[in-house]
């Protein structure tokens, strides 16, 4: 009978004793971990910026993996200025100032004293040359291609750093002062390939150091040695590690998490109504999202097409039915309103989009199409107005989006239908210019330059079949060009903001991609434990915890309770 | 002997099949892994990082084959590349940190879920259209039916956000502990696991039980059993080592294949429960066309489902006397 032991009354009753042993201690565990110690220690402040799963010791700031570059950014890394994209203001940052030589070919940086590293060495001009000459050593790290601007970099003293720039460039500064994190010689210079290098120990300027890591949590602590007096207020924050949204949604439910960056659909509900008086969202407008029409390609480079089209478009719909009423109607200029607000041209300023199907059907006849006996428009050899509108596979929004679009389109008489592809597929569609409409987004910054270059300079994008990096809708106009080159090789606010001026008169009168709505940062948080916040009345930084260098200046703005 | 080396012989060619898959098949995926990053990052970067991204994933430019021979040799030295998705982090280092959380409760789940389905199995259909199985057969079998992404979200909201029974995310509880070999840790990882591990076993268990009681009922009409019962050997026994032992040989091969699955890990559990394992890990490697990761990952898998199925051999060997009696 020996085989069958396991099967006997008396290990049965064994069996059931374990079970037991094994729920007391669970129950035990349970207790122990209700039993929140009730000092006046602060609580640490969790973020969660986005989920993606566990995470690996990954600190370059140059690396910008999926998941752990957040912190890195900002948090332990700084960089020379500071740019509010919300108003496009600037601040001093590890340089106390900064100027452009007369000609707009050179800048000089002025760095602040008695900057040290988090290992007590001190930051000097040397620091910062030996940061811009490893992006220039190794061309996977300069991730806004800096090089393609810089001549030379030198340091005539300490303090004081010179760069030289191969023609005059002015949007430069944000790149080179607001996205570029100054790395430690002491400490990357011995690392070999940088950009290889994941740097699981970093020694950085900013307000906090890395204290502990696993893969499902990272906690970091306040630097001692930080150059704001008696800053950050928070002591320790942590990262911890989340799959998806659902479930990171329960945890802010549960008040686990004090700072996050969630697309959550009826926040009112959901989360907001559980604790009025401490749970907040703030979303305010990041960039536009776009109805690309690929105007490479009959019939959208018609421009009455275009028109037509936007004319049957119902923003508020969008926003309303699509959106969750958190994206507004775009304005036609494609300017991100209202933190580009002061370069809005005084010919826009009440500027919004019209639904007018009666406009968009005089348009179309202007333009020799007929309406067809199955009531859409076709033109003179008879080929119908027709095409599928490209969109993301589960961006569920967008995609309700571009369904209420088509019953619009189809209203006015064009056949257009939803058309859902995997992400790899839509954006390679969108780069190689194989597409004929699609629905996506674009690429902001401090000042609207950064938008309008990217969207329309044709030098960002390329024929049909060969990559174009974001000026999907393939607009190659010389005279956009030549505003764009005057915004950039001027220092003169006056200049620059008439070449905004028409490039707005641009996009409102020839319309080469179609503005949608604006889409938001994504941020909530709690004031149950720490104030402060950016919010609408105090627009100091973005208020997304994925936003770098923005994360920093919010943490550094938080007060903690009582 | 000849058996088991002819086996062997087998598994060895059905690995190096495995293994070649393994290198083409994700390749034949269009894309390039710069262009993938900047659509997830979605604007977030700017656009002229695809530039930079591109020379740090570097792009093998290569013939196929070539690349195909540059893989074996570094498969043969152990070494697995360099993972996009976590880069610059060897794929070994991302195996590492994620196996052993899917092998603790996949594994343990399985156990669980294949020792309760069996025994439930034997005991319904020795029973048969008592009460027990008038119960537990539909009761699981509804359990199964049951989308596993939902059944599991609703056990979370319910047991874990409404009730507090059980923690609601994660494999421990990261702001009391560390992972470490601690009694507080253990018991940490012991309650995160137990949500997740009940939501495995109960939609899993319909299949176990439902196989033996299948099994069991065929091999209970056998003339061999009449003739126990003739005999007038006691029930339990007849039941057990005449019946249950010989309806036991495809569970044990299901068994065995599932084992072998186990390290593929279980996306939907971990992501539900934001649980650490590689089933997200390999979703984000496919996700982010991260050629390393895949292939480090389908290659445990394959080794594992082939172990596996080997070991299930081994276990025929011992269970089965007409296995061996055939082959000498």
């Amino acid at each position: 009978m020996a085989p069958h032991a396991l099967f006997t009354r008396k290990t049965k009753k064994g069996l059931f004793a374990l079970s037991f042993l094994l729920v007391f201690a669970v129950l035990v565990a349970a207790c122990g971990g209700s039993q929140k110690q009730v000092s006046h220690k602060q609580v640490p402040l969790a973020i969660v910026p986005n989920t993606g799963g566990d995470f690996t010791r990954v600190f370059n700031p140059y690396q910008v993996s999926t998941t752990t570059y957040y912190g890195a950014q900002g948090l332990i890394y700084e960089t020379l200025l500071f740019f509010n994209r919300l108003d496009g203001s600037e601040k001093p940052w590890l340089a106390t100032s900064y100027h452009f030589s007369s000609d707009a070919t050179s800048i000089t940086f002025t760095l602040r004293q008695g900057v040290k590293w988090s290992d007590g060495q001190p930051f000097t001009s040397d620091d910062v040359v030996f940061t811009l000459n490893l992006l220039k050593k190794y061309p996977a790290m300069d991730l806004n291609s800096i090089w393609q601007f810089i001549k030379s970099v030198s340091a005539p003293d300490a303090s004081t750093v010179l760069v030289t720039l191969n023609k005059p460039f002015t949007p430069l500064l944000w790149y080179l002062g607001g996205q570029t994190y100054i790395l430690p010689r002491h400490h990357y210079s011995g690392v070999g390939d940088a950009s290889q290098y994941a740097d699981p120990n970093p020694i950085g300027t900013g307000p906090y150091i890395l204290k502990s890591f696993t893969p499902q949590i990272y906690i970091m602590d306040k630097n001692p040695n930080y150059w704001q007096p008696g800053k950050p207020e928070v002591n320790e924050i942590t990262f911890p590690a989340f799959d998806s949204n659902t479930s990171a949604e329960l945890a802010l439910n549960h008040g686990q998490i004090g700072w996050t960056g969630l697309y959550i659909p009826n926040i009112q509900q959901t989360y907001i109504k559980l604790d009025p008086v401490h749970n907040h969202y703030w979303f305010p407008p990041s960039d536009v999202v776009m109805l690309y029409l690929n105007t490479a390609k009959y019939p959208f480079n018609l421009l009455p097409v275009r028109q037509a089209i936007s004319y049957a478009i119902d923003r508020e719909q969008l926003d309303k039915v699509g959106e969750s009423g958190y994206e507004p109607a775009a304005s036609p200029t494609a300017l991100i309103l209202p933190a580009n607000k002061s370069y809005l041209s005084p010919d826009y300023t009440n500027t919004t989009f019209q639904v007018d199907p009666n406009m968009s059907a005089q348009l179309l006849t202007s333009a020799g199409f007929t309406k067809g006996s199955d009531g859409i428009y076709a033109d003179k050899n008879g080929k119908k107005l027709s095409f599928a509108i490209n969109v993301v596979s589960g961006w569920t929004d967008w995609i309700t989006d571009c369904q209420i679009m088509v019953s619009e389109l189809k209203a006015i008489g064009i056949n257009a239908s939803v058309n859902t592809m995997a992400y790899d597929a839509y954006y390679n569609a969108l780069q190689m210019g194989t597409y004929n409409v699609g629905m996506s987004y674009t690429f902001p910054g401090p000042s609207p330059y950064f938008l309008y270059d990217s969207l329309l300079r044709s030098s960002n994008t390329a024929p049909i079949g060969q990559q174009a990096n974001t000026n999907f809708e393939r607009w190659s106009d010389s005279a956009t060009d030549q505003l764009l080159s005057q915004f950039a090789s001027t220092t003169d606010p006056a200049v620059q903001q008439q070449a905004m001026a028409g490039i707005q008169k641009i996009m409102v009168e020839q319309m080469p991609t179609i503005p949608l709505t604006n889409e938001p940062y994504w941020s909530q948080y709690s004031t149950a434990h720490f104030t402060g916040w950016p919010d609408p009345n105090h627009q100091y930084a973005l208020p997304s915890p994925f936003m770098a260098p923005d994360d920093e200046i919010v943490l550094l703005n938080l007060h903690p309770v009582g | 002997m000849r058996y088991l080396l002819r086996r062997i012989g087998f598994y060895l060619v059905a690995l190096w099949a495995s293994v070649t898959l393994n290198f083409l098949i994700p390749r034949l995926a269009p894309g390039n892994p710069a262009e993938t990053m900047m659509a997830r990052l979605k604007g977030k970067i700017s656009p002229q990082a695809q530039h930079a991204l591109e020379i740090a994933f570097g792009v093998n430019h290569d013939p196929l084959w070539s690349q195909y021979l540059q893989y074996l040799n570094n498969l043969l030295h152990g070494n697995l590349g360099i993972s996009i998705t976590y880069f610059p982090t060897p794929v070994s280092v991302v195996i590492s940190q994620e196996l052993p959380w899917t092998l603790m409760l996949l594994g343990i789940a399985l156990v669980i879920s294949f020792i309760i389905g069996t025994l439930l199995g034997v005991i319904v259909a020795w029973r048969r259209n008592s009460t027990l199985d008038a119960v537990f057969s539909p009761l699981f079998t509804f359990f199964s039916a049951i989308p596993y992404f939902w059944l599991a979200l609703i056990l979370l909201y319910i047991l874990g956000y409404l009730l507090n029974w059980f923690p609601i995310n994660g494999g421990y509880d990261t702001s009391t502990t560390v992972p470490e070999w601690s009694p507080d840790f253990i018991s940490s990882a012991i309650q995160h696991g137990m949500l997740p591990a009940f939501t495995i076993v109960i939609s899993s268990i319909a299949a176990w039980l439902l196989g033996m009681r299948n099994a069991m009922i065929t091999t209970l009409s056998e003339d061999y059993v009449l003739m126990a019962e003739a005999k007038g050997l006691s029930q339990r026994r007849i039941m057990l080592t005449y019946a249950a032992r010989n309806a036991i040989l495809p569970n044990i091969t299901a068994f065995a294949l599932s084992l072998g699955f186990v390290v593929s890990g279980a996306l939907l559990t971990e992501i539900v429960f934001s649980y650490p394992g590689v089933g997200y890990a390999l979703y984000q490697a496919v996700e982010n066309l991260d050629y390393a990761l895949i292939q480090g990952l389908f290659l445990i898998i394959a080794i594992a489902v082939i172990g596996a199925n080997f070991l299930a051999d081994l276990v025929y060997i011992a269970l089965d006397p007409r296995v061996r009696l055939e082959r000498n």
